[in-house]
């Protein structure tokens, strides 16, 4: 699967953001992801990815899309 | 305002409960008043010494709160929260255009998000640091439940929790009072939560010896007064009521179960969890309650005990109903149906109380088959009883020594 598309399955299933407020260029903060629940969502995509992936390396001003490109560059690595 | 120096009536406009007996008052009165025992095996708990439990049937928290709310909350949160909506529009009452700076929350809770604290540990153990939630401690701690109630229902009034085990849903129910008797607050959203049936709770509870062992027949174990008891059934529950001043709850028209009209709390100073042998506590908690309430002993028609079917409680309270009240006083105990729901306790109980109230029926004590020959008071057993209940009494007791009673009367 896509990271993007992995994020995107992510937020609706497990943190509950309806779909239609999803898109690649949207921030995790107008999603309503908070410094908290990225957190959260960091150590599922660590775990899912098996990449390194600092608990900062996710902030709630980054898009979704900017987030799934720094993802596929560590599963590059 | 006071009539003839007495505080103000509070009126009980609304109640919200989700039970082991259901989800609403409807479900929850047909249960109770049948005397059907919730108590089941619990595959939670399999394989542990005690496996069977009193849950909430049915409960989907994605259907009732939606996903986003739901993930982010351990389960007595999201119990609450749906309790206190449920109480709001019973009471007919607005969440989304109410002045909430007049709305407060008070809700008893006693071991927090106890799974979600298990859980993580276990993560910790077996995952490492890293791995941890960062929402632990949000999820975990007692005091979220009342501020997750406030955000939901916009209550910008004061929020909080009152720990006092298996007293905390009375004493919330009588902070709350004060709260409105006071004029501090127009509506408070008053009750209980608890929901912690998790492997740890219920073997440290087992170990206590409070449990019932009774695992080759679930459904009769919670026996209040029964000469056979032999311990409480641990159960989860939430209990929400809207209270308001009676002369408000008149003035807009709204349906009142019943009024309170008297609390009273007091502690044994005896030992951390066997209550007074006397229960002197408890007579002092029940005597203030009548004496707020200006009643006088004779008037109680009928007493919710917190008869938790345990040896000690039972004859402990018994005692004390029958000196203060009056040997063959009418008493039930609907845990014999509920469990013990433990902090929310008081307050489904004093739901019950105000249903008893408000349609005149006793509801039956589940499993009583035969009574403690020591209990010296009219235990309702076997069917529901039809009778007028202008004054109803409804006592808890918790862990550390805590009594509450709290006194009810027909709204006039």
């Amino acid at each position: 699967m896509p990271t993007e598309e992995l994020i995107t399955t992510l937020l609706q299933d497990k943190f509950g953001v309806p779909s239609p407020d999803i898109a690649p260029d949207r921030t995790f903060d107008q999603l309503g992801i908070d410094s908290l629940i990225i957190v959260e969502l960091a150590l599922v995509l660590r775990k899912q990815l098996g990449v390194p992936l600092e608990d900062d390396e996710l902030y709630p001003e980054l898009t979704v899309q900017q987030a799934a490109d720094l993802l596929d560059d560590k599963v590059a690595a | 305002m006071t009539t003839a120096g007495r505080p103000p009536d509070i009126a009980i406009t609304g109640i919200g409960l989700l039970t082991p007996a259901g989800q609403g008052v409807e479900q929850n009165w047909e249960q109770i008043l049948a005397g059907r025992p919730a108590a089941s095996r619990d595959p939670a708990l399999a394989g542990q010494p005690i496996d069977f439990s009193c849950r909430v049937p049915d409960f989907d928290p994605d259907r009732e709160l939606g996903r986003q709310l739901a993930w982010r909350s351990d389960r007595f949160v999201q119990l609450a929260v749906v309790a206190a909506r449920d109480a709001v529009d019973d009471a007919k009452l607005d969440r989304t255009s109410w002045n909430g700076s007049r709305v407060g929350v008070v809700l008893g809770n006693s071991l927090g998000g106890a799974a979600t604290l298990e859980l993580q540990h276990r993560t910790l153990l077996t995952e490492g640091p890293a791995e941890v939630s960062p929402l632990t401690v949000p999820m975990t701690m007692v005091n979220m439940v009342a501020g997750a109630v406030s955000i939901d229902c916009r209550a910008t009034g004061p929020s909080m929790v009152i720990g006092t085990a298996c007293a905390s849903g009375a004493n919330a129910i009588g902070a709350a009072m004060e709260l409105l008797r006071t004029g501090r607050c127009d509506v408070v959203l008053a009750g209980g939560v608890e929901s912690a049936l998790t492997p740890a709770c219920m073997n440290a509870l087992h170990r206590m010896g409070a449990l019932s062992t009774r695992r080759d027949d679930p459904a009769a174990a919670s026996r209040p007064f029964d000469v056979d008891r032999d311990g409480f059934v641990a159960a989860e529950g939430a209990g929400v009521l809207v209270l308001e001043r009676a002369e408000d709850a008149t003035a807009r028209g709204a349906f009142r179960y019943a009024h309170l009209a008297g609390f009273g709390a007091a502690s044994d100073s005896h030992h951390i969890t066997a209550p007074d042998p006397l229960g002197r506590g408890m007579e002092q908690a029940l005597r203030t309650a009548l004496a707020d309430a200006g009643t006088d002993p004779g008037e109680v028609a009928y007493v919710n005990a917190h008869g938790t079917s345990t040896p000690l409680n039972d004859s402990a309270e018994a005692a004390v109903l029958g000196r203060v009240l009056g040997e063959g006083t009418c008493v039930s105990s609907t845990k014999g149906v509920t469990g013990h729901t433990l902090a929310a306790a008081g307050a489904i109980e004093a739901a019950y109380t105000a249903l008893a109230v408000a349609y005149g029926q006793v509801p039956p004590t589940a499993n009583l088959t035969r009574l403690d020959p020591r209990v010296t008071l009219d235990v309702v057993a076997g069917a529901a009883r039809s009778q007028p209940v202008p004054v109803a009494v409804s006592t808890s007791l918790g862990f550390g020594g805590h009594n509450a009673a709290l006194v009810l009367k027909a709204a006039a």
